[in-house]
This record gives C-alpha cells, sequence and structure tokens, in this order.
C-alpha cells in the first residue's frame, strides 16, 4: 500500500529538484522550467492534502495554482524576450544592470 | 455641543495647517484665512457660551495614553472659569489677528507669522479647555513654544533670537518646578485629572499640599513672569507688537493666574502657598512698576507695567479672592491689549522707532490712536468707570478685607506709580512739542488696524460694569464662583466708600504728577534725578538684575558648558561615539552590500538558505506536533 | 489504480525527466523533457483520484505552458551553453538537508503514516465543478482577472517600442 507519506517525500524532491535547477542554471528559459517543476511540486502537495482530508478544497488550490503559473510563465517569458532584445542573451548574468 | 467645543480647536489647527503647508501660495490670503479661523473659533466659543446653563461641560473625547495604573483621557472641560477665559483669548486673538492684517502686510515671513498666530491661539485654547494636568501642559508648552517662534520671528536681526531664547529659558526653568509639582500630584492622587484630584483633597495633608501647590507655583512664576523670572518679558518686545499684545500681555502670561485660579482648592489648603503666591505678586507689581518709572522705551514700559499687572493678578488670586484675580485678568487683557496695539500703531507710524524721547505731539497726526491710548491708560490708572478701576479696586479691596494691610498697601504705591508712568508716557508721546526726528513722518494707521483698537477701547470702558454691584451681588463674582467658589468672608472691617476714594485719589494724583513733571514744568525731571541719583539709577538700570543674573547664573554656566561640556563630554564622548556609530553602519552597509551582487542565482540561494534555517528551528523545537 | 508499482514508476519516471530538465545542455530538450515531467505528472494526479486535475495538468501546463516555452526558446534560444553558476554546490547542499529536514517532521506525524486516502465518491470533474462555483466563486473570477492584466503585461512588455 503507497500511503500519503510516500507521495509527500516524492513531490518533495521534487520541489527540492527544481530549486536546485534554479539556483545552478544561469539561463532565464530553464530557470523557468525548473520553476514549473516546483509550483507542480508544491500544487500537488495540495491534491495529497485533499486526499487525506477528504476535502476538494486542495483540489482547488490546484487550479488556481495552475492559473497563477500560466499568468506567471506568460510574463516571465515575456520578461526574457525583452531582455534577450537588449543584450542579445538570456544568461542571468547579464540582468545585474539594476544592481547599480 | 461635543462637536462645538471640538470645533473651537479645530479651526486654529486648521487655519495653522492651510498657512503652515500652503503658505507659499496663500500668501496673499495667510492674514485673512488666519483672522476667518480664530473668528470662527470665537463664535463657537459664543456659541457655547448661550448654552451655560448646561455647565459645567466636561467630555472625553477620546483615550490618549493609557497604560497600567496610569490614563490620560483628551477631555476638554467648560465651566464658568474657562468660559471666561476662552471668550477673553478667542476674543482678543480675533482683534490681534484682524489687526495683524494690517500691520504686518509686508512682512517677508507673514504667512509663516499667521500660521504661528494661530498655532498659539490652538495651544492656549487647549491649555484652558483641558480637564487634566497633563494636557493643560501639552498647551502650556505649546504657548511656550509659538511664543518662543514668534519673539523671534524677525531672525535675520540679532535681538530677536537672542531674545526669543532667553524667553524659553527662563521658562524652561519654571517649566521644571510645574512638572515636579504634576508629579507630586501624581504619586499622591494616581492621576492628574481635575475632577479626581479636586474631589479626593481631603485624602492631601497640608504640607503636601503646600509643596505640590509651591512647585506649581514656580510654573507660574515662569510663565507669568514674576519676580524673579520676569527677565524674559521686556526682552519679548523684540517680537512684532500685535505679538506683544496677544502673547505677552493679553493671553500667554496670563496661564500662570489661570494654574492657580484652577488649582484653587490645593492653594487654599495651603495658608504658606498662598501667602507666597499673594507676597510675590505684591513684590513683582511694585518692583516692575518703579522699573517702568524711567525707561524711554514705549514697548517696554508696556512690558513691565504687563509684569506689575500680573504681580496685581497674583495678589487677587494669592489672598483668596480668586474671582478677583481673573476679573482683572479679563480687564487686563483689554486694556493692555489695546495699549499694545496703540504703541504698535505709533511704531507702525514711526517706522519702528520707539523711543519716547523721540516723539511728541503725535496726537494731531494720529488722533485715533492717542484717544484710544489715553482710554486704555486711564483704564489701568483705575480711573472710574472703566474697566481697569472696577478690577483693580477688588482686588485692593479683598486684599486688606482678608488682613494683608501690607499688600493693600502696596498695592496702593502701585497703582499711583501705574497712573504715573502711563501718563509720562502719553505726554511724551502724544503731547507737547513734537520732537520727531525730520526723516520720520508719522501718520494714522489704516482702518483694519484702528477699528480692532476701537471694539478693543470700548471693551476696556465697558468691560469692568460686570463688575458693578447689582441687587443680586456683584453678576462678575457670581458667575466665576460657581467655579472657584466664594472668597472667604472679610476678616476686617472695612470702609468700601473710603478704599474705592484713595484708590482713585491714587490714580489721580500720578496722573497730576505725570502732568506736573512732563507737560508744566519740563525742567523738573532732571532737578528730581539729580537729587535722588541712587533710586534713579536704580530705576533706569532695573535695579541692575540682569547683571546680577549674568553674573550669578549665566556666566558660570557659560563657563562650565564651555569647558566642560563642550570640550570634554561634547568632543570627547558625544562627537566620538557618533562618529563610532556612523562608521559602524557604513561598515556594515559595505559588507551586506556584498549580498546584492545583482545575480538572480544568489537571491534564490540566499531565500532558500532562509528556508532551510526555518525548517532547521521548526525540528529544533520539536517539530509541528 | 493504486498499486506499488506503478507509483513507483510514476516516481522514477518524475525525477529523472525533472533531472532532465535541470540537468540538460541543449533547452530544446529540456523543454521537451518538460513537457513529459507534465504528462507524468498527469499520471501521478490519476493514482490520487483526481482524473478533472491530470486533465487540466495535460491541458494547460503541457498544453499551454509548454508551448509558450518552446516558443520563447525559439525566439531566444540557440544553444545554451552549460555553465554552472557559481551557487551549485550551495544549491545541491541546501536542497539536500531541505529534503533531510521534511523527512524529519513528518515522519513523528502519525496522519502522514500509511494513511489511506479518503476520497469523494461520484464523479471527481462534478465535485470540482460543484465547489468551485459555490464555495470558490470570487476567487475563480479574480483569478480570470489575474489572467487578464498578466496578457496586458506580457503584450506590453514584448511589444517593440518606437525608437
Amino acid at each position: 500500500m503507497i500511503g500519503s507519506t510516500e507521495y509527500i517525500i516524492l513531490l518533495l524532491i521534487l520541489l527540492a529538484i527544481g530549486t536546485i535547477g534554479v539556483i545552478i542554471r544561469r539561463n532565464f528559459i530553464i530557470i523557468l522550467m525548473s520553476l514549473e517543476i516546483m509550483l507542480n511540486a508544491a500544487s500537488g502537495l495540495f491534491v495529497v492534502g485533499s486526499g487525506i482530508t477528504g476535502n476538494m478544497s486542495g483540489q482547488l488550490f490546484f487550479l488556481f495554482a495552475a492559473a497563477v503559473a500560466a499568468a506567471e510563465t506568460a510574463v516571465g517569458l515575456a520578461i526574457a524576450i525583452v531582455i534577450y532584445r537588449k543584450k542579445g542573451s538570456v544568461e542571468t548574468d547579464k540582468f545585474e544592470s539594476l544592481r547599480r | 455641543m461635543e462637536l462645538v467645543v471640538l470645533l473651537i480647536l479645530i479651526f486654529p489647527l486648521t487655519g495653522f495647517l492651510i498657512n503652515g503647508i500652503f503658505g507659499r501660495w496663500t500668501k496673499p490670503l495667510a492674514g485673512v484665512v488666519a483672522s476667518a479661523a480664530i473668528v470662527s473659533s470665537f463664535i463657537m466659543a459664543l456659541a457655547v457660551a448661550s448654552g451655560y446653563n448646561s455647565l459645567p461641560f466636561d467630555h472625553i473625547y477620546y483615550s490618549w495614553i493609557s497604560s497600567a495604573g496610569f490614563s490620560v483621557p483628551f477631555g476638554l472641560r467648560i465651566d464658568s472659569l474657562s468660559l471666561t477665559m476662552l471668550l477673553v483669548v478667542t476674543g482678543v486673538s480675533s482683534l490681534v489677528h484682524i489687526y495683524s492684517i494690517g500691520y504686518m502686510h509686508n512682512d517677508e515671513g507673514y504667512s509663516r507669522y499667521f500660521a504661528f498666530l494661530n498655532l498659539f491661539v490652538l495651544s492656549m485654547i487647549i491649555l484652558i479647555l483641558a480637564d487634566n494636568y497633563l494636557l493643560m501642559f501639552v498647551g502650556w508648552e505649546g504657548v511656550g513654544f509659538c511664543s518662543y517662534i514668534l519673539i523671534g520671528h524677525w531672525y535675520k536681526n540679532p535681538a530677536p533670537p537672542k531674545a526669543g531664547i532667553k524667553a524659553f529659558v527662563v521658562n524652561r526653568i519654571g517649566d521644571a518646578g510645574f512638572i515636579i509639582g504634576l508629579l507630586f500630584i501624581f504619586t499622591h492622587f494616581g492621576s492628574l485629572n481635575y475632577t479626581a484630584i479636586f474631589n479626593n483633597t481631603s485624602t492631601l495633608s497640608v504640607s503636601l499640599a503646600t509643596v505640590i501647590t509651591l512647585f506649581l507655583f514656580v510654573g507660574a512664576v515662569g510663565k507669568s513672569a514674576q519676580f524673579p523670572l520676569y527677565v524674559w518679558l521686556p526682552d519679548a518686545m523684540e517680537g512684532p507688537t500685535p505679538v506683544s499684545a496677544l502673547i505677552h500681555a493679553a493671553t500667554m502670561v496670563t496661564a500662570g493666574v489661570y494654574m492657580v485660579a484652577r488649582s484653587h482648592i490645593l492653594y487654599s489648603m495651603s495658608p504658606i502657598s498662598s501667602e507666597v503666591v499673594a507676597s510675590i505678586g505684591a513684590l513683582t507689581a511694585f518692583f516692575a512698576a518703579t522699573m517702568a518709572l524711567t525707561h524711554t522705551d514705549l514697548k517696554r514700559v508696556l512690558a513691565y507695567s504687563t509684569v506689575s499687572q500680573l504681580g496685581y493678578m497674583f495678589i487677587g488670586v494669592g489672598v483668596g479672592a480668586y474671582w478677583a484675580g481673573i476679573f482683572h485678568l479679563m480687564t487686563h487683557a483689554f486694556f493692555k491689549g489695546l495699549l499694545f496695539l496703540a504703541a504698535g500703531s505709533v511704531m507702525h507710524a514711526m517706522d519702528g522707532l520707539l523711543d519716547m524721547r523721540k516723539m511728541g505731539g503725535l496726537i494731531k497726526k494720529m488722533p485715533h490712536t492717542a484717544v484710544v491710548f489715553i482710554i486704555g491708560a486711564l483704564a489701568i490708572s483705575g480711573i472710574p468707570p472703566l474697566s481697569g478701576f472696577f478690577s483693580k479696586d477688588t482686588i485692593l479691596a479683598e486684599a486688606l478685607k482678608l488682613n494683608h494691610p501690607i499688600i493693600w498697601f502696596v498695592g496702593v504705591v502701585t497703582a499711583f506709580m501705574t497712573a504715573f508712568y502711563m501718563f509720562r508716557l502719553i505726554f511724551l508721546t502724544f503731547f507737547g512739542k513734537s520732537r520727531v526726528p525730520d526723516e520720520y513722518h508719522p501718520h494714522e494707521s489704516p482702518a483694519v488696524m484702528v477699528t480692532p483698537m476701537w471694539i478693543l477701547a470700548a471693551l476696556s470702558i465697558a468691560g469692568g460694569l460686570v463688575g458693578l454691584e447689582t441687587a443680586h451681588g456683584i453678576p462678575m463674582k457670581n458667575f466665576l464662583s460657581s467655579t472657584l467658589g466664594f472668597p472667604p468672608a472679610a476678616v476686617v472691617e472695612t470702609n468700601d466708600n473710603l478704599l474705592m476714594i484713595i484708590s482713585v485719589l491714587m490714580g489721580i494724583g500720578g496722573i497730576f504728577l505725570a502732568w506736573l513733571m512732563y507737560i508744566a514744568k519740563p525742567s523738573l525731571p532732571a532737578k528730581l534725578a539729580n537729587s535722588v541719583k541712587v533710586l534713579y539709577s536704580g530705576c533706569k538700570n532695573l535695579w541692575w538684575v540682569d547683571q546680577i543674573y549674568n553674573f550669578l547664573f549665566v556666566k558660570p554656566l557659560w563657563w562650565v558648558s564651555h569647558n566642560f561640556l563642550w570640550k570634554v563630554v561634547d568632543v570627547k564622548l558625544i562627537d566620538a561615539s557618533v562618529d563610532d556609530v556612523g562608521f559602524l553602519s557604513a561598515f556594515t552597509g559595505k559588507t551586506f552590500r556584498l549580498l546584492q551582487n545583482g545575480f538572480i542565482n544568489s537571491y534564490v540561494t540566499w531565500a532558500s538558505l532562509g528556508v532551510v534555517v526555518m525548517l532547521g528551528w521548526v525540528i529544533y523545537s520539536g517539530g509541528i506536533r | 489504480m493504486n498499486s506499488p508499482i506503478l507509483f513507483y514508476l510514476l516516481a522514477f519516471l518524475l525525477i529523472g525527466s525533472s533531472l532532465m530538465v535541470v540537468l540538460s545542455k541543449d533547452i530544446y530538450r529540456a523543454s521537451f523533457w518538460l513537457v513529459g515531467f507534465f504528462l507524468f505528472f498527469a499520471g501521478l494526479l490519476l493514482t490520487l483520484h483526481a482524473p478533472f486535475l491530470a486533465l487540466t495538468e495535460i491541458i494547460v501546463y503541457s498544453g499551454a505552458i509548454a508551448v509558450m516555452i518552446i516558443f520563447a526558446v525559439m525566439l531566444t534560444g540557440k544553444y545554451a551553453n552549460f555553465e554552472l553558476s557559481g551557487y551549485s554546490i550551495a544549491g545541491v547542499l541546501i536542497a539536500a538537508i531541505f529534503i533531510i529536514e521534511i523527512m524529519l517532521i513528518i515522519k513523528d506525524v502519525p496522519e502522514f503514516k500509511n494513511f489511506a486516502f479518503a476520497f469523494a465518491s461520484g464523479s471527481n470533474a462534478r465535485a470540482v465543478g460543484i465547489s468551485l462555483f459555490s464555495g470558490y466563486l470570487f476567487p475563480f473570477e479574480i483569478t480570470a482577472i489575474l489572467l487578464l492584466v498578466a496578457l496586458f503585461g506580457a503584450v506590453v512588455l514584448a511589444k517593440r517600442r518606437k525608437q
């Protein structure tokens, strides 16, 4: 029998992998993809919670998270395109202009 | 009623905010805005007065300070005492504001002047209407601050800021005493509310009451310019004349008298304190009058006269006739305000010249000013039926009745001197041959200045009639005594008519002597000065009080400040520690700046590190169970 | 649908595909592994008795979002040089500590231990719809506005400005 513990640990591992991606990669698009992995893992935890309590709210939160993820991706990619247009690259070490 | 009372405060506040914040744009209208605010406030005060049957009014608007064992509400109290003060303050302020429109019309700091004048009125109203000592203290400090600012209004000249600082520092000495008095009250009663204190005086021992009232009186001495802390008031004349009229004659300086009257229950418990108050009052009245005798500066004569008249008020509240002190406060506000405004009108005409020796014959050039000045002088000299006669005579009669014959005698002599120096001033300024230098062209002031003076003149004439004996007693006495209680029964049998005749004779004698010395025989003053040289130079040099203070307090303080406080404490301790703090923040700033390196990866790393640390804390503190 | 073999297979595929996304040199390849990840995740949702969400996952993520990402890769793309940032070791360490900490925390919670899922009977889509349009109507409308704003934001950002 697979219980909720296994699901939670699997989703947390996915979350950790997403975090590693955000930290180690320098390509902005890859960072966005890693963010999607993190978001999926986190909202998956809601669904597990929904299964534990038998309450539909967790599943609904997955839906809302999906909507927010779509919005975030759209804006993030638009930013990537703008930066690419200005700098000719989407490497994160190019976006330090706000530092000064 | 609650709203109307609050509006009395809100109007000056609005005026202050408008002129203070938008002063640059409202400049041409600043005077109108400020005057409108104060006049509205006055109208609200009248509205409150019209419903005075429902007095005393006491309402807590919100809880200002509230902590364990200590709560101070923002509460306003209106009874017959504060209503009288409120009407006097808002009324005289309205007139002075209107007068200022003309007097200050091409001043650089026009809107600043009006902003602070409004703030002053606001503070004064808070002082008067507060229903506890702490809120009163807020107003007390507020008027002190505005007084300081307004004395130093012409801050580009060297003298006004110095005078402002002097006023501030001397007032602080008094305020320290006031605070100590408040702390004594608080430790005994556990509250600073008037009602809470005055209803529980049975628990107070006479010695503690004496201590409290003496400390409170130190505050009153500072604020009301009594001996030995009067020195700031003559210097305060460096400020604009309407300020002198409003703050340093009619309202602020009377705050001390108001405070003593407000605490009358405490004062009447302590015979020693009352005696001290009356004696200091008498001493100041006499002493300041001698200083006014020989001065040639128009405004300073009036300033010493103010100090002297304040002395009378303290005689009144000191001997136990609280209502008489407040009555004199009211009439004094009318005629001294009037005298100052008229002096300002002279100053306006003479381009700021104040030396009486260079005036004379001005009655032809400025008839209105001269006439109202004479009305004011007659009132202060106690000539019936002008207002000063009633109030001053009441105070002196009460002093004698309540067994203070020495104080009575001093008061009568002072009344004689008062009449003399006021009419000396009038004869030198308005009568005789003109000694005006050719470059000055005196002229009558505009209507916006003359009208308020005439209104005050009318009040100076008629304002004393509320002190007239009627079939139901004296109306003013009955009105005020609902708050202040009736004065104790007379212990000495007196002939009221005789007393009245004596004071009138003193006034007329003073006027006659002034006429003799300055109109009939102008050579007399110099001869007299020579024959009593010591007395003359004492008066002339103000009894060297400033010099004595300078030697005793200012010089040593300056030495300590310079050699110890500045060179050791300031440079070695304060500056050095401030420098170190600055270095520390610059250093930490430089270090933490390395974190802000602009790389997304680095930010995410630190953020996730934060999550890990927080989870570590959760485990450390025993998990989520 | 709750068999251990299926779960471990999906776990293997999910971890593998996400690692491929994170570690791949080629952005095209990474984006296709991402599509794979979304599909496997939909499978995981099915094992959680959430078929409606599984379909949503396929349509929204592997349909819309993945396509958007692939477009962006084509617009900016070429090949990403696989140069790790200076925080790689720290990142891996943090992730490892994170997982260990979470395991330490949940191991003591009895509710999580081999807990049998309690699922509502009947149609999942119907249940989702009923709660979405009864208790969560307002957040649902707000989400619509959020998406609209994001749409405008993306358009404004990506639009070429006149020089």
